[in-house]
């Protein structure tokens, strides 16, 4: 239908052409007539002119008297006399006279002229439009084609070369269309990225799951058998833990999921940050409280009301898991100092603790999904191995970074964040 | 993911016989569109060399790069130069400002050579984000390493370019600083989807990068 549709357009558009083009050209022929006619009537005063020297020259007697007095005086004046004796033997002013006769031939060679030219500029002016609109047409048809293709799915990623346009217009319109296959390509990626990515972490779950049930069912097993009084109640413990690290692992895995699903949409919301902190901190008070570890929170007057754009609750798990990893990897009666510290475009969060601290080989891998340290002390404690990976993905929907680096006195660890003002 | 930046045997090969130095040898990389990709190395391994190629600024003596898929050394001088001063935007560790204009001149001065016409609402955008909109009218001796910094990286940035390369862009900063500026730069090539490709020397900064490459002696160990 749109092939009906565009040839009915053209067709009109075709005679709209034509109608233009013919005002174009009566306009221009009316302009060279009007030229035309002034030409001739200059023409045909020159004549009469030559008419009435002759017939002065015929009036009075004296030639050269009346040659210089028509020379020197602007009109001709006293040809009444002339104009007789050139009707008494026939000659009319506007008859046959070989001075008219000459006048009749400028006039036919002036018109001529003025035609031939009007055609000759029509012919130019035209034919250099006919080759416009072939070249515009056709890279009209580059721009079509490069659309039809983006409409089959076909982006590719064409190698940059300047496109061969002479209007400006159009390759103006060519690159910003090609630029909109290169989003449309970053979306189509993006969207098979996120399919691959949900793949990863459901065989991830999966694989997570594997162990922790497979040594539950173990621990049932024995449980079965004849045990003694004692062996019971070990193996019902086992059981009890490796409960407890399957329910923590599919809190955690829910909130990765959620979160990669696109189910929680992070709502950034400008309020003071200073509260999302200290409600971190009351949240991981007790823990803390147990192993006699000290939380020490610095900040400058001025920064405790200022806001940054963020969704208290997630930014608020994200610090709880930082403080918690501080807290689980630190021994008794340490100190953990959180500070906030004002720069020019972020707001810089310094977590530090006196704990166990990161060797510096595994900084970038203890964000990663599932990764947890291989020392001893690592191992004893509970975790997932999610808690840094999903801090991660919070602050990075901040705008944010984190990273780490060695505490004070290069003990322990310092996790610095930073997140954007606007 | 499509590749923005590839190369294939790229090699910098300096001297003759005894004196023969491999800056770079035989590097095979690609860069995915919108990553940050961080390159690490010690000093005299070969990154800066690696970088200039990448960006055009320095002829291989083997090997080849591909821009979105264009062979940057096929082109002609003049046509590498229009495509680099569209396409790529540089930051150096000396910044590179030119000290007679001000800021606000220094940032539009690419703009102006191209002779394009400017978004200004877009470079506002940028001087709000870097915290530059009452440093406008001063010249580059009278700002801070940290605000020199930031005006290298306004300028990068006005063009649009799709690529950013950034040859130690902290080295010349104090901690805090360094931190915050790599935080910046992440922050505004994810915001308008830009590829940027760093060179430090310093391990810290790639935690914060999408992907690291290590070079050693002019060779990726990855």
């Amino acid at each position: 239908m749109g092939q009906g549709l565009r040839e009915g357009m053209r067709k009109k558009n075709g005679n709209n052409k034509y109608l233009r083009l013919i005002k174009q050209v009566a306009g221009l022929l009316l302009l060279i007539l009007l030229f035309d006619i002034s030409i001739l009537k200059i023409q045909y005063d020159n004549y009469q002119d030559k008419i009435l020297i002759i017939c002065k020259m015929m009036n009075d007697k004296d030639g050269l008297m009346k040659a210089s007095d028509i020379l020197k005086k602007g009109q001709i004046t006293n040809t009444t006399q002339g104009k007789e004796i050139l009707d008494k033997y026939g000659y009319k002013l506007s008859g046959d006279n070989e001075l008219y006769r000459r006048f009749q031939v400028q006039e036919i060679i002036i018109v001529g002229m003025s035609f031939l030219f009007v055609i000759i500029l029509f012919g130019i002016i035209y034919a250099l439009k006919v080759t416009n609109r072939k070249k515009t047409l056709n890279e009209l048809r580059t721009v079509e084609a490069l659309i039809e293709d983006y409409k089959r799915g076909v982006v590719e990623q064409k190698s940059y070369i300047e496109p061969p346009f002479q209007n400006e217009e159009l390759k103006n319109l060519y690159e910003e269309i090609c630029s909109l296959g290169d989003t449309l390509k970053l979306l189509n990626e993006r969207e098979s990225k996120e399919k691959e990515s949900t793949k990863e972490l459901v065989s991830d779950i999966s694989h997570q799951l594997k162990t922790p049930v497979a040594a539950l069912k173990t621990s049932f097993e024995i449980l079965q058998q004849d045990l003694s009084a004692e062996e019971r109640i070990e193996f019902t413990q086992r059981c009890n833990v490796q409960i407890l690290g399957i329910e923590n692992l599919l809190g955690a895995l829910i909130n990765i999921s959620r979160m990669e699903a696109g189910m929680i949409e992070i709502q950034l919301v400008n309020q003071c940050l200073f509260d999302t902190m200290l409600e971190a901190i009351n949240r991981v008070y007790e823990k803390a409280k147990e192993k006699h570890i000290e939380i020490e929170f610095e900040a400058k007057e001025e920064l405790k009301g200022i806001g940054i754009p963020h969704d208290k609750k997630w930014l608020c798990e994200a610090f709880i898991n930082l403080l918690e990893n501080a807290i689980k990897y630190s021994n008794q009666n340490k100190k953990i100092i959180l500070s906030m510290i004002k720069m020019v475009t972020f707001l810089r969060v310094e977590i530090c603790d006196e704990g166990i601290g990161i060797p510096q080989e595994e900084y970038n891998q203890i964000f990663q999904r599932f990764y947890r340290g291989n020392s001893a002390q690592i191992r004893k404690e509970s975790g997932s191995g999610i808690g840094l990976y999903l801090t991660r993905e919070i602050i990075s929907r901040h705008h944010g970074t984190i990273r780490v680096e060695p505490g004070l006195n290069k003990k322990g660890s310092k996790f610095i964040i930073q997140l954007p003002y606007k | 993911m499509k590749n923005i930046i590839r190369t294939e045997n790229l090699s910098k090969i300096y001297g003759k016989g005894d004196n023969l130095v491999k800056a770079v040898n035989n590097v095979n990389l690609s860069i995915m569109q919108g990553e940050f990709v961080a390159i690490i190395g010690k000093s005299g391994s070969g990154k800066s060399t690696l970088l200039h190629m990448l960006g055009g600024l320095d002829l291989p003596t083997e090997g080849k790069v591909y821009l979105r898929d264009q062979d940057l050394f096929q082109l002609k001088e003049d046509k590498l130069a229009v495509f680099r001063r569209r396409r790529i935007g540089f930051i150096f560790q000396s910044y590179n400002l030119v000290s007679s204009i001000n800021v606000w001149e220094n940032i539009v001065l690419p703009l102006g050579l191209d002779g394009k016409e400017m978004d200004e609402a877009f470079i506002r955008d940028i001087i709000a984000t870097l915290g530059l909109e009452s440093k406008l009218h001063n010249l580059p001796n009278t700002l801070s390493g940290g605000q020199q910094q930031r005006v290298a990286i306004a300028r990068a940035l006005a063009s649009k370019p799709d690529i950013i390369l950034a040859d130690e862009p902290t080295g010349n900063l104090d901690s805090k600083t360094s931190d915050e500026v790599i935080a910046l730069l992440k922050m505004s090539t994810q915001k308008y989807g830009q590829t940027l490709v760093m060179i430090t020397h310093d391990a810290d900064i790639a935690q914060i990068a999408d992907r690291t490459i290590i070079i050693e002696d002019g060779r990726v160990v990855e």
